[in-house]
């Protein structure tokens, strides 16, 4: 093995040991009854159930909006591109917990007020949780899937229209397909992301138990109040779910690109 | 057929103005030109890719200007021939189908497939197929929409001079059994003089059009294109006398047997294999002119050696290619003196 190699090979273990060691730093403070107590508890299967379909619905909805957008910032030039473009960076280097104070001040304005009276009530709901989420991860997903259309031609779409298909026909037969494993990338990308945020849903929903209490929301406020053993296993468990799903989505899409 | 009239088109900085010429039915008509010239700026302009500044496009007297691209009934094959990795070969040829009113026509799609010699191929996914057969599948699959007009941007570039031959004798069976009117780019001369019945060069947004007689080329009137169209020699003429045709050309006076124009100053130029060498002065009856010259450089090359030699005389450098049967017998040298013939006919006329 070269130098060289060898030093790159050294930097990508030494990043798997740096999470690893944090994993394993955890079972210091393991109680095996403690894990099956808080486990099956009411208040965090509500935590799991709640993250769980907040983090679906949020990525469902973001990922609505990234596909038309990502296509229009992908294939297009039009006027206002690149500030929509830097946009899409904004839950990227804004803190959630400001993103979430946006969206309370947002939401205390006339228009806000209007809003929350008439339509649906966002601020300390679950409502909020899920707006919280989509808010956070609405540039993450856009991004993704512009990604993933970069790398396809347009050229694709150009010569299917050669061939009689319209600008939606090219798209619906060549391009979605083509695009299929990044969009299943994207989406999973989009829902851990979902899954693990924590302080715009805590600024905008509050930490209220079995309301509006996410998994990320009750490790801090077993933390905060000293519950260490607890936070152990609510941590282990965000962990597992994040993690193991995005190592199946992993292997599922490498036996697809085999077949 | 397709009438391009007082063509206008922009892109960035480069445009092209007021380009016209005419794709007749069942014919070949080939592009040339070198890169930056506005090959694939025009072929999207035809194929309605790029809006144009000015002028019309027109397909059996009908205006395609404000036309889309899925209605303008003209197949496209580009470059890097865009067959969609996601659908087999069989899928690939079929995909006009799906957006088609007429059935599967299973004669047309046996017939291409027998041509292009694909017939075994369909089963097959795209990313396992040679660049040659990536070529044939793509053809098929732009011919299944029965279009009339077919346009091809360069699409034999990636491949071997013999796989590149093959597929220019089936892309001319297929123009004739189809009789399709094909308008092609290419920057291969070869492939151009085999292919087409009309030849166009594109050079700073300007077409010049050319053509191809029992005799050879009958090149365009433009130094540029000839020097892109691989003419290396040039001499500026001038008539020793007004009332006469003699000339003085490599330091001789000569009257070249010809109609000369009735300009005092003109230029000619010579392609570098229409000048012959010999050790000997030339006593042909022919209409020509002969130069002495010496050999300064030789560059041996697969079908012969191209050598530039320098005319005292006129303190001229000229580019001369021997094939291989005439230098085994001669013997080049270098820096050693030789005679050098050219042709009356072989001259091309210069303004």
């Amino acid at each position: 093995m070269s130098g060289f190699k060898r030093l790159c090979f050294s930097f990508s273990v030494s990043i798997f040991l740096i999470y690893f060691i944090l994993i394993l730093s955890l079972l210091y403070f393991f109680d095996a009854q403690m894990f099956m107590e808080t486990v099956f508890s009411k208040r965090t299967l509500y935590s799991i159930q709640l993250s769980v379909l907040s983090a679906c619905v949020s990525s469902f909805v973001a990922l609505i909006f990234a596909v038309p957008a990502a296509y229009a910032l992908s294939r297009y030039e039009f006027f206002g591109k690149d500030i929509i473009d830097t946009i899409l960076e904004l839950p990227m280097v804004v803190s959630p917990a400001a993103l979430g104070a946006m969206l309370l001040i947002f939401f205390n304005n006339p228009i806000g007020e209007w809003i929350q009276e008439n339509t649906i009530r966002f601020v300390f709901s679950i409502s909020g949780v899920i707006l919280a989420q989509f808010i956070t991860v609405l540039g993450v997903a856009t991004r993704l899937v512009k990604s993933a259309l970069d790398e396809i031609s347009p050229r694709y779409e150009i010569v299917a229209q050669t061939l009689g298909a319209t600008p939606w026909q090219a798209f619906k037969t060549v391009t979605l397909p083509l695009l299929r494993n990044g969009l299943i990338s994207a989406t999973i990308l989009t829902w851990a992301k979902a899954l693990g945020e924590f302080g715009a849903s805590i600024t905008l929903a509050g930490s209220m138990a079995m309301k509006t209490e996410t998994i990320p929301v009750a490790i801090y406020m077993r933390l905060a109040s000293a519950q260490i053993e607890q936070s152990v296993v609510v941590i282990l468990l965000l962990i597992s779910l994040g993690l193991g799903l995005l190592y199946l989505s992993r292997v599922f899409l490498k036996r697809r690109s085999l077949c | 057929m397709l009438k391009v009239e007082n063509l206008s088109l922009q892109k960035g900085n480069f445009s092209i103005h007021d380009l016209n010429f005419e794709l007749l039915a069942s014919k070949t008509h080939v592009l040339l030109g070198p890169s930056g010239s506005g090959k694939t700026l025009l072929l999207e302009a035809i194929l309605g890719m790029n809006q144009v500044s000015g002028g019309t496009i027109s397909l059996n007297a009908s205006l395609l200007n404000n036309v889309s691209i899925e209605s303008r009934s003209i197949s496209y094959v580009p470059q890097d021939l865009s067959l969609f990795p996601h659908l087999n070969v069989r899928k690939n040829i079929l995909y006009p189908l799906q957006f088609s009113k007429s059935k599967l026509d299973e004669d047309r799609l046996s017939r291409l497939c027998s041509i292009l010699d694909i017939e075994n191929l369909l089963t097959r996914s795209i990313q396992f197929l040679s660049g040659g057969e990536k070529q044939r599948v793509a053809i098929a699959r732009s011919l299944m929409t029965e279009n009339e007009v077919l346009i091809l941007d360069e699409p034999f570039s990636s491949l071997h001079q013999e796989l590149r031959q093959e597929l220019w004798v089936q892309l001319k069976q297929i123009q004739k059994e189809f009789r399709l009117c094909i308008f092609m780019v290419t920057h291969d001369l070869n492939e151009a003089l085999f292919l087409a019945d009309q030849l166009y060069l594109i050079l700073d947004g300007s077409l010049h059009k050319f053509s191809q007689s029992k005799k050879g080329l009958v090149y365009p009137n433009s130094k540029k294109a000839l020097k892109f169209l691989g003419v290396r020699n040039f001499f500026s003429i001038s008539k020793l006398d007004s009332s006469t045709d003699e000339i003085e050309i490599c330091g001789c006076e000569v009257n070249l047997d010809i109609n000369i124009q009735d300009s005092m100053n003109f230029e000619l130029a010579v392609r570098s294999d229409d000048i012959e060498v010999s050790v000997t002065p030339y006593h042909t009856k022919e209409s020509g002119f002969y130069f002495q010259a010496k050999i300064i450089e030789m560059f041996h090359m697969n079908h012969g050696t191209l050598i530039h030699v320098f005319n005292d005389k006129s303190s001229q450098n000229v580019e001369v290619f021997v094939a291989n049967s005439q230098s085994r017998d001669l013997k080049l040298v270098k820096e050693e003196n030789y005679y050098f013939y050219v042709n009356s006919n072989s001259l091309i006329f210069l303004n």
